[in-house]
C-alpha cells in the first residue's frame, strides 16, 4: 500500500514539474496556522480534556497564464500539544496536490483535488465524492472535515452557461471512524475498524455532473456510481451467545440526483433531491446501508437587524426498512439492526430534521456571532452558538460551543460519544 | 464569509443616475455618459481607518462591462484580507426592471451560491463606510429630485441637487431621508454626495479626491466617505486601470471559481 501510495504521489508529482517552466509563471504563497484546544463538558462524563491542535496549512500555487495551467500544492501537519502526543497520518499530509489544463471550452485536472456537487451547505446528499471525518468535535469544522482523492476530471463548457463535468476516482478512502473497537454487550461482539489509508478492495468511482447557472434559474444533474466511504458491517452469525468480531466492508453505491436554486423575492430557495441505491437494496442485511431518497431543502434570508439567516429541511425515505433477515435470533438481530441503522443515520424509515444558521456582525464586522441550531428526529436539539474576534487582518480568536439537549440515545455504536464540548482558537492567515 | 458580499468598490461602478425636471435630467444624463464606460477593470484598496486611528485594508479586483443597454455585468474577486481572499462575486444587473443575479464563490466550501443581495439590509460592507443598501441602484420612479443651487464647493463651481424618497417606505428602505450631491458644472461628473440621516442629520460624505479621465469618460479613481457622526471614514485608491474590452467569459460562474 505504501509504494502504491509513493508512486502515485511520485507520478503526480512528475506530471506537475514537466510542465515546461518557459511561460509566464505567477506564483502564489497562502499559508494558515491555529491553535485550538476542545474541552468536554458532557454532563454525565464530567470536565476532560478532548483535543488540541497545532495545525499548519501552506500552499503553493503557480499559475501559467500562457500555457492556461495552474499547480497547486498544499499540505496539512497537526500535531497534539496538549494530552497524549498525537500527530496528523502520514496519508494525510497532502491536501490538494493537483495540475489543471484549461482551454476555451474544456478543463482538464489530475492530481489530489476536493470537489463539492450540489447546492446545500450541510447535509447535501450530493456530497458523494470523498471520505469524511466522523471523529470531528465541532459540526462545522473547516480545516480537518473532508479528504481530498486523487482523481481525473473533464470539465466541458458548451456555452458560458452550462458545463459538463465528468471524474474519474481510481481509489477513495474510508470515513474516519473513532480510533478504538466497539464492544457491544447485548451480543457479545465487537465492531472492529479497517484502519486502511486507502480502500483497495474496492476501487473506482466515477460521477458525472450538468450545471446550470441561467437567468433565473441554477440546475445541476448528478450520477455517481462511487466506493460508498461508510462501512456496511459483515455480520457472520446473529447470536446472542456467541462472541464474532464484525468487520466493516465498503461497497459500491448510485446516485442519481437533480437540484436547483433560485430567487424567491429577497430569498433563495435551493433543492436537492437525490436517489441513492445501495448494495443491498432488498433491505436482508442488517447491518449494510439502506437505499433512500433524500430531499434537502435551504432556505436563505436576511431577518430584521441585518441578521443573515440560513434554514435547512431534510427529510429521507428509506426503502425496505427493518426487513432485514432475523436469523434464528430476533432479540439479537433487532438489537444489532439498532445499532447499525443508527450508525448508519437510518434509524427510522422516515426522517425529517431541521438546522437553523443565524449570524450578525458587530463592530463594523471585526466581531461575528454565529448561532447553529439543529432540530432532529431524535428529541435532541442541538445548540452551536460561536463568536469570532479579528484581531488584525491576519489573525483572530475564535469561540464556540457544541451542545446537545437531552439525554443522548442509548447506542453503543455511537459515532461521536462526546457530544458536548467548548473550543478556542487562534488563527492566523496569510 | 457568507454574509451576502457586494464590494464598496461598486458603488464607484454604480452610481445610479437619479432623474426628475429638465434641468436636472440634462445633468445626470451627461453624468451617465460620463461614468458608463463599456468595459473596466481595476484593483481596488480600501483603507478603513477608525476614529482612533486603527486601520484595516481590503483588496479586490473588479470587472465591469456594459452588455447592453438592458444588461450589466459586473465581477469581484477579493485577494485581502486572507481571510476571505478568493471569494468572488458576480453580479448580472437588469436596467429593465429584472431582478438582479448574483453569485458569490466561497472558496472554503468550493461552492457558488446564488444570493438576493437586497436582503442584505443596511448593514455595513466589510465593516466599511458603504452599507449594502448604498449599493443598489435606485428605482428612478421611487425618487424626487430638486436643483438647488449652484455653487463652489472645495474649489469646483458644481451644480447641487437634493434626492430623496418619494415615500416613507423608500426612505426607509435607502436608510437616509435625502442626499445631496454636486455635479461639477464643466462636465456634470458627479464629485461629492452628502447622506442625512433620519433625523435630516449629515451622515456621511463621499467624496471623490481623483478621477481617471479616458476620452469622454471620467472615472472615479480616489474616494473617500467619512462618516461624519463616528468619525470613521473608508478611502478607496483605485489603480492598474484598463478600458480594455473584458471577453464575456469573465462573467461566468467559470471564472468566478478559476480566478
Amino acid at each position: 500500500m505504501q509504494s502504491r501510495f509513493i508512486a502515485y504521489i511520485l507520478i503526480t508529482l512528475s506530471i506537475l514539474f514537466l510542465v515546461p517552466d518557459c511561460f509566464a509563471v505567477e506564483h502564489g504563497f497562502k499559508f494558515v496556522s491555529f491553535a485550538d484546544y476542545y474541552g468536554g463538558i458532557e454532563y454525565s462524563d464530567g470536565y476532560e480534556n478532548l483535543r488540541s491542535r497545532l495545525f499548519f496549512r501552506p500552499e503553493y500555487s503557480a499559475n501559467f497564464e500562457d500555457f492556461g495551467s495552474e499547480i497547486i500544492i498544499s499540505a496539512n501537519l497537526w500535531a497534539q500539544p496538549i494530552g497524549d502526543p498525537n500527530f496528523i497520518d502520514p496519508y494525510d499530509i497532502p491536501n490538494e496536490v493537483y495540475f489543471s489544463k484549461k482551454t476555451e471550452l474544456f478543463d482538464f485536472t489530475v492530481g489530489q483535488k476536493l470537489i463539492t456537487y450540489g447546492f446545500a451547505d450541510i447535509y447535501g446528499p450530493f456530497n458523494a465524492p470523498h471520505s469524511t471525518n466522523q471523529t470531528l468535535l465541532s459540526l462545522d469544522d473547516q480545516f480537518d472535515g473532508r479528504r481530498p482523492d486523487p482523481l481525473f476530471q473533464l470539465r466541458f463548457y458548451p456555452t458560458l452557461e452550462d458545463i459538463v463535468e465528468f471524474t474519474y476516482i481510481p481509489l477513495t478512502r474510508p470515513d474516519k471512524e473513532q480510533p478504538d473497537d466497539v464492544y457491544l454487550p447485548e451480543t457479545h461482539d465487537t465492531v472492529v475498524w479497517d484502519d486502511s489509508s486507502y480502500l483497495t478492495d474496492n476501487l473506482h468511482s466515477f460521477f458525472m455532473n450538468y450545471k446550470r447557472y441561467g437567468e433565473n434559474l441554477d440546475i445541476q444533474l448528478l450520477y455517481g456510481w462511487y466506493t460508498e466511504h461508510t462501512p456496511d458491517f459483515v455480520v457472520t452469525n446473529i447470536s446472542s451467545s456467541n462472541s464474532y468480531d464484525i468487520k466493516p466492508e465498503y461497497h459500491h453505491k448510485h446516485t442519481i440526483g437533480a437540484a436547483y436554486a433560485t430567487r424567491v423575492g429577497n430569498t433563495t430557495l435551493s433543492q436537492d433531491f437525490a436517489l441513492n441505491i445501495t448494495d443491498d437494496f432488498s433491505g436482508k442485511d442488517l447491518a449494510a446501508q439502506d437505499s433512500d431518497i433524500t430531499v434537502n431543502t435551504q432556505i436563505l434570508a436576511n431577518l430584521p437587524w441585518n441578521i443573515l439567516s440560513q434554514y435547512t429541511i431534510v427529510y429521507c425515505y428509506f426503502f425496505n426498512h427493518d426487513e432485514y433477515d432475523r436469523q434464528s435470533d430476533s432479540k439479537a438481530a433487532e438489537y444489532l439492526a439498532e445499532q447499525f441503522h443508527d450508525f448508519h443515520n437510518q434509524p427510522y424509515q422516515h426522517i425529517l430534521f431541521f438546522v437553523g444558521h443565524f449570524e450578525k456582525s458587530f463592530l463594523r464586522e471585526k466581531l461575528k456571532a454565529q448561532l447553529n441550531m439543529g432540530f432532529f428526529f431524535s428529541p435532541n436539539i442541538y445548540v452551536a452558538p460561536r463568536l469570532a474576534y479579528s484581531i488584525t487582518d491576519t489573525s483572530r480568536l475564535e469561540t464556540g460551543i457544541e451542545y446537545t439537549f437531552g439525554k443522548p440515545k442509548d447506542i453503543d455504536l455511537r459515532r461521536n460519544p462526546s457530544n458536548d464540548n467548548f473550543f478556542i482558537r487562534f488563527i492566523m492567515q496569510y | 464569509m457568507k454574509k451576502i458580499i457586494i464590494t464598496l468598490i461598486s458603488f464607484v461602478l454604480i452610481i445610479s443616475p437619479l432623474s426628475a425636471g429638465k434641468t436636472v435630467e440634462e445633468i445626470l444624463a451627461e453624468f451617465d455618459k460620463t461614468i458608463s464606460v463599456p468595459s473596466l477593470q481595476g484593483t481596488f484598496t480600501v483603507k478603513l481607518i477608525s476614529k482612533n486611528g486603527d486601520t484595516r485594508e481590503i483588496k479586490a479586483r473588479a470587472y465591469q462591462k456594459l452588455v447592453d443597454n438592458k444588461q450589466n455585468n459586473r465581477l469581484f474577486i477579493f485577494d485581502f484580507p486572507p481571510r476571505v481572499r478568493g471569494t468572488g462575486l458576480l453580479v448580472h444587473s437588469f436596467l429593465d426592471g429584472r431582478d438582479n443575479n448574483m453569485w458569490i464563490y466561497l472558496p472554503t466550501v468550493k461552492r457558488v451560491k446564488r444570493i438576493a443581495l437586497e436582503s442584505s439590509g443596511g448593514g455595513y460592507f466589510m465593516g466599511s463606510d458603504f452599507t449594502y443598501r448604498d449599493l443598489i441602484a435606485n428605482d428612478l420612479n421611487n425618487m424626487k429630485f430638486e436643483l438647488l443651487e449652484e455653487k463652489t464647493m472645495n474649489g469646483t463651481e458644481s451644480y447641487v441637487i437634493k434626492c430623496w424618497g418619494k415615500n416613507q417606505e423608500v426612505i426607509k428602505d435607502l436608510g437616509y431621508s435625502y442626499m445631496i450631491s454636486y455635479y461639477k458644472k464643466e462636465n456634470s461628473v458627479m464629485h461629492r454626495r452628502e447622506f442625512f440621516d433620519s433625523d435630516s442629520k449629515l451622515l456621511k460624505i463621499y467624496q471623490v479626491d481623483d478621477f481617471h479621465v479616458s476620452g469622454k469618460y471620467h472615472y472615479p479613481t480616489k474616494i473617500t466617505m467619512t462618516n461624519v457622526q463616528t468619525e470613521h471614514k473608508s478611502i478607496i485608491e483605485v489603480t492598474e486601470i484598463s478600458t480594455k474590452d473584458i471577453p464575456e467569459r469573465y462573467f461566468t460562474t467559470r471564472y468566478l471559481t478559476d480566478k
